[in-house]
């Protein structure tokens, strides 16, 4: 059971991050390959915030949300407006992945020169639940996972901004042509990509720590979750997240540490061929 | 004999050769050690980035699995080497091989997937390595490395220092020559067509998902070789060396090199290997650069070094013709016959999502002859067209080509076959020149000739002289010969339109289908668009004209067929279509009345797209 | 610069021109629309009538020239903010959101035109009342309406916004007559009720008999003609239009 919880902790930390990449799509309309990126900034905020400065958890959540709000919308309006603007939006995947490569190099020159580990701050003993050993944080990241999945749900499904954001993704024009401010919608998106990072600090520092070497893996299984669970679902993420945690928390405790990776490749490659729609998503992300 | 040997001067890249000799000949001259390891290293970075050239800067997706696939290869040559398989050429081999098979696997997903998914699926490589080499750390030697890899042979003859330095300078500068053989051939037209419009690469017979996989395999294959390169240079391998930096660092000296250019990646790779970066006080911030580099050149998108070179050497090379008094085949024009052939639609239907663009539509089109389709907006015309030429598939009826059914067939199949077409806004990639766009109207009849292109066989010749002289006469028939050398993006959207009709015109389609080819067009550019129609009716063409202005279809014109709501309401010669009452009132505007049993035609495609 | 606008035009257009890409569609075209009137734009397929009014709506810059709100210069501003300023367009094709329901696409609109949250509910009410049709089908997606209904409910989100000035696109095209008929009586009535209407329209017989008062024929994106309906017969019209044929 121990490696059930290990699983779905893990697992909820991916799901946080294709959430983030779910929340640009839907808002926005774009894949922002910069958010495994951000979600490590804010790992490095928290310990700077926590442990350097040695302010309270919630200052570091607070303040986190508001730099990755306005990075998020800095990015928007740096690197992705001035993209949309042309014809060929091709160039939009160089430029998410210069940000992520200016983010990770900043990092690097840094702050993360060494890895860095922050305690969780509602408590570090682990107990024992259903014959399994788990930690505080484990059941605060699976809890916090599902409920922003949840929240984010209802919010694009039910509020006005979410209404907004599913007519403008389907038809810019009319959107437009309907007083909807598209361009501030999506980077609205971002900034709220941005600042749930930086919320969410405190609480997934203490499960992954903070270095740039997780950096990548960050964004690849935050992908993976997407994938599988679908793009353009808030619940597929979660569900996906959760998932692909528990084939790497089996693949590592049965194979190896060294196989998840491989594991969750041909997990990728499947779903891709076979299911490209993912587990929840109405329409993949085909090109045309 | 004589103008042989000319295009085989001309043809070949002496400077570049000449560059790469003197390279070589740096030790003889006394160059030291470190250095020449720098400049193996420049070598290494110039096949990593000449792949990201072929499939980012020609083909135009992302591929991040460069430095997986030059992991491969050198952890290949280390294996083979220890396990006393000492040939580089067998390394070569055995490398190249995994690389075409990682490019496969990045590329087949890519196929029915979104740009970026590509590049993740790709992008995921870099994770794969270490945990590849861990799993086999029996071969890999895990994260300690395998250390004493120097000296392989060539037959038989170990080579070091020196001698391995002009194996890789000399494996260099065979695939630099390889790859700037492809890209100048119909293989590399194809690409840079295909990295501005799939559609368009499809109309003229080229499959996209096959020229895909073909650029990824092949893009993937120099980082293999620059795999065994780096091995027996460093002596060592683990694989701290195969990060994310060093794919960072890559992508940006591709990027600044020019992405759409074979001779930028050794001038990007000279600069990541020598340039500033290096420089102790800023490497700590190289990445971070780097990244910013990458934002600056995808929003502004820049040319890189290799685009402002292109720049200058055409300005040059305009003058130089200038001087020579018009394009080199002026005079010598052959004659162009243009085989039409009879199209037959018989009962052809369409709906979209239940609704109906098309109801059965019958027409007939003769050799020699220019046939009209008129008609209002939501008639059905372009749908029409679309259904011919196999980018929309028909749900009843049948299309036939001389006899022969096409009905079903994908585009570039269509198109192979015989059947032309332009497109209603006009489809030019803009950083070819007007000639080469005109060639590229060419690539349908025949093969792409990968082979007979990288040998530089007689054959690839033959073809090129015939392309270039059909291309010549097409551009002819419209009076645009003296812009053959300039570049189609700065043509106005006049031209433009007529030197798309052209460029169908010089593949000698069996039918040319012209999507409103008047669109824009002020008097003179009419007049023009008129003749090159005539022109091409008299080479014995068979051309579909779909136009909404009606005095230019009148006069141009035998036969017309108007449309409304998918069907024909009227056919025949231009005067008895003009009178018709159905056709008068259709264009008034009287369709909602005159005709009650018309069902509501909702959510029916507007006609301004192509597919 | 506050002008009077009391008597003036409530959309005052002056030599604009509009370009698709490279193509200029629209050149120097001069209009103005009233108060309680509807002006109808005619012309052949290509005459350049859909990128005038996207033009006039913010969805394609205007290259020369200027777009005049009720007194106020509004040629740089974005599509979305001439909505908020009584400024809306009706798009040809039955532009609808169709995978939302016809009340989301009705909110979408109230939300477009600066609707409180509080009087939503009073809003939707009218317009259902407005428009039977779509009132008995608030909950369906968009998508499953029939053409008709997803014209007027294509229309009815744009009077969400609660405009001044409509700018209406080709209304008719591919409906059945009955709905035609709807799509003019809506449209009458809203001219009552003073709005200023530009119609975009094919069916000549339709705007001369009666729903126009003043006619303009494009060509070549040129005005060709302008009068009051009134002056003119359909023969003068469909000449200009056809002349050519």
């Amino acid at each position: 059971m121990t490696i059930v919880w290990a699983g779905l902790s893990v697992g909820a930390v991916y799901a946080l991050t294709a959430i983030g990449y779910n929340i640009t799509m839907t808002f926005g309309g774009v894949f922002n390959f910069a958010h495994g990126a951000f979600v490590i900034l804010s790992a490095f905020f928290s310990w700077y915030v926590m442990v350097d400065l040695g302010w309270p958890w919630w200052s570091a959540a607070l303040l986190g949300a508001v730099l990755g709000a306005l990075l998020g919308g800095l990015e928007e309006l740096v690197a992705v407006r001035p993209v949309l603007r042309r014809t060929d939006t091709r160039a939009l995947l160089v430029t998410t992945v210069g940000a992520f490569v200016v983010i990770e190099g900043v990092l690097a020159a840094t702050w993360g020169a060494t890895p860095k580990s922050v305690g969780f701050f509602a408590g570090e003993d682990a107990f024992t639940f259903l014959g399994g050993r788990m930690a505080p944080v484990d059941v605060w990241l699976v809890v916090v996972a599902v409920a922003a999945g949840a929240g984010l749900h209802l919010f694009s499904r039910r509020s006005l901004w979410g209404l907004a954001a599913r007519g403008a993704t389907s038809d810019p024009d009319a959107a437009k042509a309907r007083g909807i401010n598209v361009g501030a919608l999506r980077a609205g998106g971002f900034a709220l990509a941005g600042a749930l990072a930086g919320l969410l600090g405190p609480l997934v520092t203490p499960k992954t720590g903070a270095s740039v070497g997780i950096a990548v893996s960050m964004t690849i299984f935050g992908f993976v979750a997407l994938a599988v669970g679908g793009f353009g679902s808030f619940a597929g993420c979660v569900v996906g997240g959760l998932l692909i945690g528990l084939i790497q928390a089996y693949g590592s405790r049965y194979l190896g540490v060294e196989y998840p990776p491989l594991l969750l490749f041909v997990v990728l490659l499947a779903v891709l061929l076979l299911r490209p729609t993912g587990l929840f998503g109405k329409h993949g992300m085909r090109a045309v | 004999m004589t103008a042989r040997l000319r295009t085989l001067l001309t043809d070949t890249p002496l400077l570049v050769i000449a560059g790469f000799v003197i390279v070589a000949a740096l030790p003889s001259l006394g160059l030291g050690f470190y250095w020449q390891r720098q400049v193996m290293l420049i070598a290494v970075y110039t096949l990593l980035c000449s792949g990201l050239n072929l499939s980012f800067g020609y083909a135009g997706e992302l591929a991040l699995g460069q430095v997986a696939v030059f992991a491969s290869g050198a952890y290949v040559a280390a294996i083979l080497f220890n396990h006393g398989h000492t040939d580089i050429l067998l390394a070569f081999l055995v490398a190249t091989a995994l690389a075409g098979v990682a490019g496969l696997i990045s590329g087949i997903p890519g196929l029915r997937l979104s740009h970026w998914s590509l590049a993740l699926v790709s992008f995921f490589f870099v994770l794969l390595i270490p945990s590849l080499v861990s799993i086999l750390d029996e071969y890999t030697g895990g994260s300690a490395g395998l250390p004493g890899v120097l000296g392989p042979t060539l037959f038989g003859r170990p080579l070091f220092g020196r001698d391995f330095y002009l194996v890789a300078i000399a494996a260099t500068l065979l695939w630099m020559l390889v790859l700037r053989n492809m890209v100048v051939s119909r293989f590399g037209t194809f690409l840079r067509v295909m990295a501005e419009s799939p559609t368009l690469a499809e109309s003229l017979g080229g499959s996209v998902h096959l020229l895909q996989i073909q650029a990824y395999v092949i893009g993937a294959l120099p980082a293999g070789i620059a795999g065994v390169l780096f091995t027996y240079m460093t002596g060592f391998i683990s694989p701290t060396t195969f990060t994310l930096s060093l794919l960072i660092a890559v992508l940006a000296a591709t990027v600044l090199g020019g992405a759409d250019s074979v001779w930028g990646a050794p001038v990007g790779a000279a600069i990541l290997v020598l340039g500033p970066l290096q420089a102790a006080s800023f490497q700590k911030y190289s990445s971070a650069v780097y990244g910013i580099f990458l934002v600056f050149v995808g929003v502004v998108f820049s040319m890189g070094l290799a685009g402002l070179a292109r720049i200058v050497r055409r300005r040059l090379l305009l003058r130089r013709l200038a001087r020579a008094g018009g394009t080199e085949a002026a005079g010598e024009l052959g004659e162009l016959s243009i085989p039409g052939e009879r199209l037959e639609v018989a009962g052809v239907a369409k709906a979209f999502a239940g609704l109906k663009a098309l109801n059965g539509v019958d027409l007939t089109v003769e050799p020699g002859t220019i046939t009209a389709i008129i008609g209002a907006n939501g008639a059905g015309k372009t749908t029409l067209l679309n259904l011919i030429s196999g980018v929309l598939r028909a749900d009843a009826g049948t299309v036939t080509l001389a006899g022969r059914p096409i009905t079903g067939l994908r585009a570039h199949q269509v198109s192979r076959l015989g059947v032309g077409r332009t497109f209603q806004t006009p489809l030019i990639p803009p950083r070819m020149t007007v000639l080469e766009v005109v060639e590229s109207g060419r690539l349908r009849s025949g093969a792409v000739g990968l082979l007979p292109a990288i040998l530089r066989l007689p054959r690839y010749y033959r073809v090129r002289r015939e392309d270039r002289a059909a291309a010549l006469v097409a551009l002819s028939f419209a009076g645009l010969e003296q812009l053959a050398h300039h570049p189609a993006g700065s043509l106005p959207l006049g031209t433009r339109r007529l030197l798309e009709v052209v460029r169908a015109v010089a593949g000698k389609p069996h039918v040319l289908l012209l999507d409103e080819p008047a669109a824009g067009l002020d008097d003179e550019g009419l007049r023009e668009l008129e003749m090159l129609m005539r022109r091409t009716r008299e080479a014995g063409g068979t051309v579909v004209l779909v136009e909404h202005n009606v005095p230019f279809v009148m006069s141009v014109a035998d036969r017309v067929h108007a449309m409304e709501l998918g069907r024909v309401i009227a056919s025949g010669p231009p005067d008895v279509v003009r009178r018709d009452q159905r056709v008068i009132d259709s264009y008034l505007g009287r369709r909602g009345r005159t005709e009650p049993d018309a069902a509501p035609r909702a959510g029916v495609p507007s006609e301004s797209g192509v597919a | 610069m506050t002008a009077t606008t009391a008597t003036g035009p409530l959309l005052d257009v002056t030599g604009v021109r509009v370009a698709y890409g490279d193509l200029v569609a629209v050149w120097e075209v001069s209009l103005q629309l009233r108060a309680g009137s509807i002006t109808a734009l005619v012309g052949r397929n290509g005459a350049g009538k859909t990128t005038l009014v996207n033009g006039l709506c913010g969805l394609l810059p205007v290259k020369a020239g200027t777009v005049v709100l009720d007194g106020r210069d509004v040629t740089a501003l974005p599509a979305w903010s001439r909505v908020a300023r009584g400024l809306t367009v009706v798009q040809e094709g039955k532009r609808v959101f169709r995978e939302l329901t016809v009340r989301d696409n009705l909110v979408l609109g109230l939300r477009g035109g600066g609707v409180k949250r509080a009087a939503r509910e009073g809003e939707l009410a009218m317009l259902y009342e407005r428009f039977p049709i779509l009132g008995e089908c608030r909950r369906q997606r968009a998508a499953d309406l029939s053409g008709g209904q997803q014209q007027m409910l294509a229309i009815a989100t744009a009077l969400a916004t609660k405009p001044r000035v409509l700018l209406v696109d080709e209304p008719s095209s591919g409906l059945a007559p009955v709905f035609v008929d709807l799509v003019f009586e809506a449209l009458s009535a809203l001219r009552d009720e003073g709005l200023a209407i530009l119609l975009v329209e094919q069916l000549v017989d339709e705007v001369l008999g009666g729903i126009a008062d003043e006619v303009i024929v494009l060509e070549r994106g040129r005005v060709a003609l302008r009068d009051r309906a009134a002056n003119l017969a359909v023969e003068d019209v469909a000449a200009s239009i056809y002349s050519s044929l």
